[in-house]
């Protein structure tokens, strides 16, 4: 398979649209002027349009076609090749050496950013996507390197040289260091993002950039270490942010950082068995995207933003099937849209069936990636999926354990007690077998849970069980008895009744009403 | 220690992370999961410094913190050729027959890492701690044999346990141990009884006024 490889010093660049230049010259001078929302109506609109019309197949001009227009300014320059490398990636497949000179001008920009004294305005989504940007440019080169198959060998010797390239660490030490050198962590523990957020990421006076990106950083390094499998550190990292009281969270108002925000967090209590929190972080977010899907329609971010929805369902089904008791907190809509999609698949996920959810952490789960080179001397030794696969061998064991219990909780939901030894009989194993199933079914329904504080780690254990039981001895007999709990729900009736209620009453209302207008209302009760 | 911040990203403190794990492994340094997490995350980034017996240690120091997730934690960070091999594919073994509440395999199997456990003081106990949990949260009162094969112990050494924790609620009444009660192992009739919420007759209270 040959790749287009896009060599821009090979590519002779000789003219380049004039509108072209005329929207580097703008885009420039109100980046000088710190005109916000001219350069957000520029870098929303009009460069994916221009993307479109001129440069749907191949790179935009590189940065020394237009750096005569912009005065060389070096900052400018930074940036225009953030987009030009942004572009390159979306449309082509990037030679790697675009990828290091990408990686070269995240370097020169971020630490700009960091040790010059930035005071440009920004728009906060341009902000988002560099750090998302940087994100996704280093998880494809992870991947990248990892494919040594199809690699000739002086590629491969590039690639050694490369090490210093899209490192782990180095990226990790960027992320950490925007966060600390915004102050952002001091900030929002003083106040909780109040300011912020009635702002809207702006506060007048001051440069909004580096605040924002130690903002979104947060956000970043718990994506990073979720790709590497350190749930909690994740977790950690991205403090003082509170997800479960999400009043002042300024990331709703930027839906690609919320919606990246709670899939990591959510696959991250998954994958610590902590269900009612993966489950409260689903339903949230799923709120959410039902909410403003209608917004973005038009957007490029759209398909983003479905496709994660889909993925996001299939975690939620993964969650409901390995503790069904969270159903009970999920929002009406969310529940008859999972029912949906995969109706017929929870109800074999419920009798154990390992091999759907196997299907659905695959397509749910992200693109992990293994922190170190690959051994390029042995290319055979470890394929691109080795951090998959180790992660979900993991989920698999996880899941393992809890799906041969489904039997045992059917015939438990029949009975108010039982003694072990019938139980025993009934389920054709000993009584050693069945005290083991049931202290794991006990086990298993006895998570960790969120109860408050600033620590997205903490909380105490509490029951998730959708049957409570215990296990006794009678002391007259000795035998050993199963005592099941009842669950007893009321049902609460008043708000069916409230609506028929009214209803009725609008009906009475109409008949009564006068002759004329009862003609058309009297129709239309039928 | 605390491992924070941009700690958390430096490979040179790779050994004053190490050496403060081991102090933790022998109780002489205060537990933190945070270390571990940053030395197995550096093992990660270069499988070829990882000192294997140390990740067997400090998976057993892990195990022994259960239940909390601690093992989970640190397991999901290690790639499949650093839990291939010795000794770590034997505590590995351990942690799937602890969590799967398989207490006969899980005894048996410590017979094949006793090296490492020796070297990780206060293992047995904390594991008979957390059996003793568990039981906790499934059983009312559990007879003495159960007992002893569940926690390995003797009779003598039991009664010694169990004396031990009686002030904690376990009594022990002829063949039969009761345990103590708490929220987990009683049974809790639960009547979910939803009182009537005031948004539900808000609209009847509503129509009736607008037509009084």
């Amino acid at each position: 398979m040959a790749f287009r490889d896009y060599d821009p010093y090979e590519r002779d660049y000789g003219i380049v649209p004039d509108i072209v230049k005329q929207f580097v010259v703008y885009l420039y001078r109100h980046i000088r002027e710190r005109n916000i929302p001219e350069i957000e109506s520029m870098y929303e609109v009009s460069f994916p349009k221009l993307s479109d019309r001129y440069f749907k197949q191949g790179p935009w001009p590189p940065v020394d076609a237009i750096s005569d227009l912009v005065d060389q300014d070096h900052v400018f320059c930074l940036l225009y090749k953030e987009l030009y490398f942004r572009h390159l990636y979306a449309k082509t497949q990037p030679s790697l050496r675009a990828r290091c000179e990408s990686w070269d001008n995240y370097c020169d920009l971020f630490g700009v950013i960091l040790h010059g004294n930035v005071n440009m305005l920004l728009p906060n989504s341009w902000l988002w996507a560099m750090v998302d940007e940087f994100l996704y440019q280093f998880q494809s080169f992870a991947q990248y390197r990892t494919k040594l198959a199809g690699k000739s060998a002086e590629e491969i010797e590039l690639l050694k040289k490369c090490d210093k390239v899209w490192n782990i660490l180095d990226v990790l030490n960027v992320l950490q260091a925007l966060i600390d050198k915004s102050g952002i962590v001091a900030e929002l523990s003083r106040d909780g993002g109040a300011e912020l957020a009635a702002h809207d990421g702006y506060i007048p006076g001051q440069s909004n950039v580096l605040r924002m990106l130690g903002y979104f950083s947060l956000v970043g390094q718990l994506r990073v270490h979720c790709l590497i499998g350190d749930y909690s550190t994740g977790l950690q990292s991205l403090f003082p942010l509170n997800l479960f009281e999400r009043g002042k969270l300024y990331t709703q108002l930027l839906s690609g950082c919320h919606i990246t925000l709670f899939y990591y967090s959510s696959f991250a209590y998954l994958m610590l068995q902590r269900y009612t929190d993966a489950g409260r972080c689903l339903n949230a977010i799923l709120s959410y995207i039902h909410r403003v899907k209608q917004l973005h329609a038009r957007n490029a971010a759209y398909d983003q933003i479905l496709k994660k929805n889909e993925q996001m369902y299939a975690l939620l089904a993964l969650v409901v099937g390995l503790c069904p008791a969270v159903q009970s907190t999920l929002d009406e809509h969310v529940l008859v849209a999972l029912k949906d999609k995969f109706g017929e698949k929870l109800q074999r996920m419920f009798r154990g069936d390992e091999g759907l959810f196997d299907e659905a952490f695959m397509y749910g789960c992200p693109k992990f990636i293994t922190a170190a080179p690959p051994a390029y001397d042995n290319p055979s030794a470890a394929g691109p999926q080795e951090a998959y696969l180790r992660q979900r061998s993991l989920f698999l064991r996880q899941v393992g354990g809890v799906s041969r219990l489904p039997l045992l909780k059917q015939y438990l939901l029949l009975y108010s007690s039982i003694s072990l030894p019938k139980l025993a009989g009934l389920l054709e194993t000993d009584e050693a077998t069945l005290r083991t199933a049931l202290a794991c079914l006990k086990k298993s329904n006895y998570c960790l849970q969120w109860d408050g504080g600033r620590d997205m780690t903490s909380g105490s254990f509490t029951s998730t069980a959708d049957i409570d039981f215990y296990i006794d001895v009678d002391t007259a007999t000795g035998a050993e008895l199963v005592m099941l709990s009842d669950n007893i729900t009321t049902r609460h009736q008043a708000e069916l009744l409230s609506r028929h209620i009214v209803k009725f009453e609008a009906i009475v209302r109409d008949l009564e009403a006068p002759p004329v207008a009862a003609a058309a209302p009297a129709q239309a009760a039928y | 220690m605390e491992v924070r911040g941009v700690d958390r990203y430096q490979p040179e403190k790779l050994a004053v992370l190490e050496r403060n794990l081991e102090e933790q492994i022998t109780g002489t340094a205060k537990y933190s999961l945070d270390v571990a997490t940053a030395v197995f995350r550096l093992y990660q980034l270069q499988p070829s410094v990882a000192r294997k017996e140390l990740i067997a240690r400090a998976l057993l120091k892990a195990l022994s913190q259960m239940p909390q997730q601690d093992y989970r934690i640190l397991i999901h960070l290690l790639p499949e050729r650093l839990v291939a091999e010795e000794p770590v594919s034997s505590v590995v073994l351990l942690a799937q027959h602890l969590e799967a509440c398989n207490l006969q395999d899980f005894w048996a199997a410590t017979g094949s890492c006793k090296d490492t456990i020796s070297k990780v003081p206060g293992f047995q106990d904390a594991i008979r701690n957390y059996v003793l949990h568990s039981l906790s949260i499934t059983f009312q009162r559990v007879s003495l044999r159960v007992l002893g094969d569940w926690l390995k112990l003797d009779s003598s050494a039991l009664q010694q346990l169990l004396a031990d924790k009686a002030k904690a609620g376990w009594k022990v009444q002829g063949e039969v141990v009761c345990l103590p009660l708490n929220a987990f192992n009683t049974a809790v009739q639960k009547r979910k009884a939803d009182l009537i919420s005031f948004e539900a007759v808000a609209p009847v209270v509503k129509s009736s006024v607008a037509t009084a």
